[in-house]
């Protein structure tokens, strides 16, 4: 059983669409109902593998293989697993998921579909961080790119057609560099294993690279281009400057469901691969090209940043806030240390429930007012002070205020940087200044939106909107009390992923 | 009672949360929710100082993170310095929380003001009861959001919401050195706990250049927090805040955060005699600069917001001339007596109708006997007169600066004495004696441009902002408490905090006083290795009071006795009159300097990422826009059909390799 829980969990979705399927679209209520049960049960089997999960322990959990198809001698097989990098961002996915599925109950075109594809992501998405193999990693990966695609596509905003088709070209493009960079690595450790063996899972992967039965294979260049590869194929996801330009777009234009999801979970999957692929099959050049992953962190923040602070439509900021927040993933994972590895994974999850919480607050706004335009808003604490209070709440969550999550992720990562070997990063106490004038400047763009658009004078037009639903409640309290709980609390979530912090870093030598 | 210290705190975060969930339901009753929570906190606060003055030191700790092979611990300690501040915090803020019933009761979110104050006041607490430097941090940024919501707390005015905004932002340029320099400290001792980093200092663990740039980047942070030079520019405009908050606030507790900090972290900046000379200069200027410009604001409270400034500065030269328990010493009598005069203020702009400005004021000696008298004590006190709490501090200060600083740290100290007590009596003569200048006439100064030069908000627009048209949270004038009638004393709420603080005003001083052989200073500096306390002689408290004396005695001929004309000063050098009136500029250097520029990158970024980054994609993009129209008709299998051929085209590209490459077989 504890082998099948992660298999279960995964799949759990599809049957859920399934039923979904048999059901008639106008009955939209039975719909939305079983999506949320759906989606219910696998963040509540996701909580069973949490409280499963053996904490303290080396290695892989709830691992399984079974062999699945095979072309002429090349095996595939279905491996998965989970360690501690893993274990949190699966409960990330399905919380946020269900709450996105809370916050979309005010859809009311082509619901059905709408929760089919939001199954259907979910799968993939779990799918991602659980996978062990290689082929398996991608099939779920392009699985989340055609729900996304149309969740943009069909309930998006007036630009929705260019944004969903720009959504597609740029990560089906890294999709494309992956999977040729994958192909790659298959042929390298199968010549490096002087063709006796071939693989997909990471894990022997990982150990031919460390150790291959003919080394002249593997050269420098050759690790390296395929570490530039894979960096380059979750950039585009995360996202790194210059790859970033998807995002905006897609995110404004997007529905707010898909927003909470595409900054929650989907960006993830990019620090993810990076962590996973990247840092664990090849850790040697992650240390090499640790200082490109620095500087390229610090541009993100600054340059999100910087962007963030002119933009004129609310959710835009947000938007550029993301890349900006992701920038700590890279100074954090750049460090090689143990506090700057485990910032990163802090930050994966905690910005996961914050950006979410904070699309969510700019779409019910935006549901009310009908507008997104700074400084059209204005004097929200009075027409509508329960979501003007949760959307300060965000922001300064967001500002990395102490006590929520994202303190804790930045404090990390700021360790990670200024503890940095002189012989990974020789410049890292300058890029950890540079960095931190990102800590003054989120502040001023995201108290300069609050103060335009919370506080002021009530403008008329706003009299008499109605303050948050009962439902509403649920994506509100839930993220922002997920956020507060890691934030008074880290160690519910470093004790989790302590062991696997050390393993990563340990593979470079201390 | 000292394990149970952990309680002080939470007694207001109870108070906070009862009126976050139910405040609406208990309207002004929420005031006796944060009063009793504050009342239980500052009985257990005087059990554990007493506890604490014939016992141990406690400390309780939890793991509060992990990572690698570091353990960062969260908890409670009870040091003699914490114990005092216990007293500080949980005093000012207990009598504030009674006077704002009175002062607030005609607000209809008075339950928000009150929770608001639990949730700083359970945050102030915390910060003082941290047993390590990253946990004071936290607190630290947590009383920086409750100074942001209070400040804000009239959102509406948008004056207050861009005071709140600067307050926030200029304080976080001060944290963000802070925090790198926690970070970097941590970095090389392993640990944010005091002991183990004071005694890596003493092993000399940490280079010279190092400890030098560790304790600039943390005293960065107190600059920020305690207001001083050049980050204090974000003090005078949070004064458009409620009133008492102003006094627990932004007066007696966390702006006093920052000399707690430097005095937390002493043992550091000891090691460095380079950050002790920047701290100590830091301090003079500071009280020197902000005294000046206390001289010239006529709204009674930028004239204490910028007396506030300068006593901090005060405190911080008094740190960095080696004077440890003169500053911490100054602290606490001066969270006393300012709290008294930003809470009189209080009561006298709640009588006079929400005026501010002290040109409108004048006469309410015989009309407002408590309030009267009870500023007048807190003047004395400030002004340094003998034998009131501020003279026993100052005077060590003075102290301090003569006998570890040098000569020019000293003549500063002395002139911002002098200038302390003058403006105080400029204060006071204006607003107390003469003739009662209120009257009936609205906003006599509103068009005056030196008033308007002032700050972001127009001094004489009222501290509550009952002409918003848009606010309706205000009760109509004809059911205020006559709003057009003589001023008049306060009911026992506020009067009774003001008799309260007086009376400490008289009397705090004598725990340090020499007399009775320097209490304070055996209780603060036992277990620390802090130096030798420098202690004046006696022509220096002779001096120091002279001093205070020539400042009262200027004030009262100009301001009381008419003996020197009112304008002497202004019209005989009238641009720098001007220069004080417009603090010295500062505020439009820093929008040119900072602000603008960082904007314009900004844009200028935005476009180049709109223009040439993305281009390139629109480029790839425009050649599947056919594709995109497919969605209009409602046609979407071409979609599916990419999604297919993506997998596949993937498998058929492996097929291929093997043939090729004849792996198969």
């Amino acid at each position: 059983m504890m082998e099948n829980m992660l298999t279960w969990l995964v799949f759990m979705p599809l049957i859920g669409v399934v039923l979904i399927l048999m059901i008639p679209k106008e009955n939209v209520n039975v719909i939305r109902s079983l999506a949320a049960i759906i989606s219910g049960v696998a963040l509540i089997l996701s909580l069973i593998i949490w409280g499963g999960f053996e904490r303290g322990v080396s290695g892989l959990q709830y691992a399984t293989t079974t062999e699945w198809f095979n072309i002429g001698f090349l095996q595939f097989n279905y491996e998965i697993g989970i360690d501690g990098l893993s274990m949190p961002l699966l409960v990330l996915t399905t919380i946020v998921t269900t709450l996105s599925i809370f916050a979309s109950f005010s859809i009311v075109k082509r619901v059905k579909e709408f929760y089919v594809w939001t199954l259907v992501l979910l799968t993939g998405m779990l799918g991602v961080f659980v996978a062990l193999d290689m082929f398996l990693f991608f099939l779920f990966f392009e699985l989340t790119l055609i729900p996304m695609f149309f969740l943009i596509g069909i309930w998006g905003g007036k630009m929705k057609e260019y944004a969903s088709f720009k959504f597609l070209v740029y990560t089906g493009l890294g999709s494309a560099i992956m999977f040729m960079t994958f192909i790659a690595m298959f042929f390298k450790s199968y010549e490096a294993m002087n063709m006796q063996e071939t693989t997909f899972s990471m894990i022997r992967m990982a150990e031919i690279f460390a150790d291959p039965a003919n080394p002249e294979v593997l050269t420098g260049t050759v690790k390296g281009a395929i570490f530039l590869a894979l960096f380059v194929a979750f950039a585009i996801k995360l996202p790194v400057f210059p790859f970033h330009t998807w995002l905006p777009n897609a995110h404004v234009e997007a529905p707010t469901a898909a927003s909470m999801i595409l900054a929650g979970v989907l960006l993830k999957m990019g620090g993810y691969g990076l962590i996973r692929l990247g840092f664990g099959i090849l850790p040697d050049q992650a240390a090499r090209f640790a200082t490109l992953i620095a500087i390229l962190g610090v541009i993100n923040i600054i340059y999100g940043a910087l962007l963030a602070l002119v933009q004129t439509d609310l959710k835009s900021l947000v938007a550029y806030s993301s890349i900006s927040h992701m920038g700590i993933v890279l100074l954090g994972i750049a460090s090689f240390t143990t506090s700057g590895m485990q910032g990163a994974i802090f930050q994966l999850v905690s910005h996961g429930f914050i950006s979410a919480l904070l699309f969510f607050m700019v779409g019910a706004i935006y549901e009310r007012t009908k507008t997104r335009t700074i400084s059209e808003l204005g004097g929200l604490s009075k027409s509508v002070p329960v979501l003007a209070g949760f959307m300060l709440a965000a922001a300064m969550a967001s500002v990395g205020l102490p006590g929520l999550s994202g303190f804790v992720s930045e404090l990390l990562a700021f360790i990670g940087i200024f503890g940095a070997s002189e012989s990974i990063i020789p410049a890292a106490t300058t890029i950890g200044v540079i960095a931190a004038i990102g800590i003054i400047l989120t502040a001023a763009y995201l108290l300069w939106a609050m103060q335009r658009t919370t506080f002021g004078p009530m403008k008329e037009k706003f009299i008499g909107l109605p303050d948050a639903r009962p439902m509403e409640y649920v994506p509100m309290i839930g993220l922002l009390a997920l956020s507060i709980i890691i934030g008074v609390y880290p160690h519910i979530l470093s004790d989790v992923i302590n062991t696997t912090v050390i393993d990563i870093v340990s593979k470079i030598g201390g | 009672m000292i394990q149970n210290a952990w309680l002080i705190p939470v007694f207001p975060l109870i108070a906070f949360l009862i009126l976050l969930f139910f405040g609406r339901f208990l309207k002004e009753k929420a005031a006796y929710v944060g009063i009793a929570g504050l009342g239980l906190s500052f009985i257990v606060s005087v059990m554990v100082l007493f506890e604490r003055i014939g016992g141990e030191t406690y400390t309780y700790v939890i793991e509060w993170i992990t990572f690698g092979e570091s353990t960062i611990t969260m908890g409670y300690e009870v040091t003699p310095l914490n114990a005092m501040m216990l007293i500080v915090v949980t005093l000012v803020s207990l009598v504030v929380h009674i006077f704002s019933r009175e002062y607030m009761h005609d607000d209809k979110r008075i339950h928000v003001f009150y929770s608001y104050l639990g949730l700083f006041s359970f945050s102030m607490l915390g910060l003082v009861l941290a047993p390590n430097v990253l946990q004071l941090f936290i607190f630290w940024e947590l009383v920086g959001l409750c100074s942001f919501l209070l400040v804000g707390f009239w959102y509406f005015k948008p004056e207050a919401a861009a005071a709140a905004k600067k307050a926030f932002l200029t304080t976080r340029i001060g944290d963000v050195g802070l925090l790198l320099g926690l970070v970097i400290l941590f970095n090389q001792t392993g640990s944010f706990d005091y002991g183990e980093i004071f005694a890596a200092v003493e092993n000399g663990l940490i280079n010279d250049t190092l400890l030098t740039a560790i304790a600039l980047l943390i005293f960065m942070g107190a600059v920020g927090k305690s207001a001083q030079f050049p980050l204090h520019v974000w003090l005078p405009d949070a004064m458009e805040g409620p009133t008492p908050v102003s006094a627990l606030i932004h007066a007696a507790t966390m702006v006093a955060a920052g000399v707690y900090l430097v005095g937390v972290m002493y043992p550091l900046f000891l090691a460095s005699p380079t950050a002790m000379t920047v701290v100590a200069y830091t301090g003079a200027i500071t009280a020197f600069f902000a005294a000046t410009m206390a001289l010239v604001m006529t709204d009674i409270k930028r004239v204490l917001a910028y007396s506030t400034i300068s006593q901090l500065g005060f405190m911080i030269l008094a740190l960095g001339t080696a004077g440890y328990v003169a500053g911490l010493f100054h602290l606490m009598t001066h969270a006393f007596f300012k709290a008294l005069l930003f809470l009189g203020a209080g009561s006298v702009i709640y009588a006079v109708h929400h005026r501010q400005d002290i040109r409108d004021m004048g006469g309410l000696w015989g009309k407002m006997k408590i309030t009267a008298v009870t500023f007048l004590i807190g003047s004395l006190a400030i002004a340094g007169v003998f034998p009131l709490a501020g003279f026993w501090s100052k005077e060590e200060i003075l102290a301090s600066a003569l006998l570890n600083g040098d000569g020019f740290l000293f003549a500063i100290a002395l002139v911002t004495a002098f200038m302390t007590a003058f403006y105080m009596f400029r204060l006071f003569f204006k607003t107390f004696t003469g003739e009662y200048r209120g009257g009936d006439h609205d906003d006599p100064h509103a068009n005056d441009p030196g008033v308007e030069a002032q700050g972001a908000a127009s001094v004489a627009e009222a501290d509550n902002p009952r002409d918003d048209s848009v606010d309706q949270d205000r009760v109509p004038p004809a059911e205020d408490h006559g709003h057009h009638d003589a001023p008049k004393e306060n009911s026992g709420f506020m009067t009774f905090p003001l008799i309260v603080l007086a009376s400490l005003a008289v009397v705090a001083g004598f725990v340090n006083a020499p007399f009775l052989g320097h209490q304070l200073e055996g209780f603060l500096i036992q277990g620390l290795n802090v130096g030798a306390q420098p202690h004046g002689e006696l022509w220096l408290a002779f001096l120091s009071l002279a001093v205070a004396g020539g400042g009262i005695a200027l004030a009262w001929a100009m301001y009381y006795k008419g003996a020197i004309a009112e304008d002497f000063f202004a019209s005989k050098a009238p641009g720098v009159h001007k220069l004080l009136i417009n603090k010295y500029y500062l505020d439009e250097v820093y929008v040119a300097v900072f602000v603008r520029p960082t904007v314009a990158i900004g844009r200028f970024f935005w476009e180049m990422d709109k223009s040439i980054v993305d281009g390139i994609v629109n480029l790839i993009g425009r050649s599947t826009r056919g594709t995109g129209r497919s969605f209009s008709r409602g046609h979407n299998g071409q979609l599916q059909t990419y999604g297919l051929v993506s997998i596949l085209g993937g498998l058929v590209v492996i097929a291929l390799a093997f043939v090729i490459r004849g792996y198969f077989g």
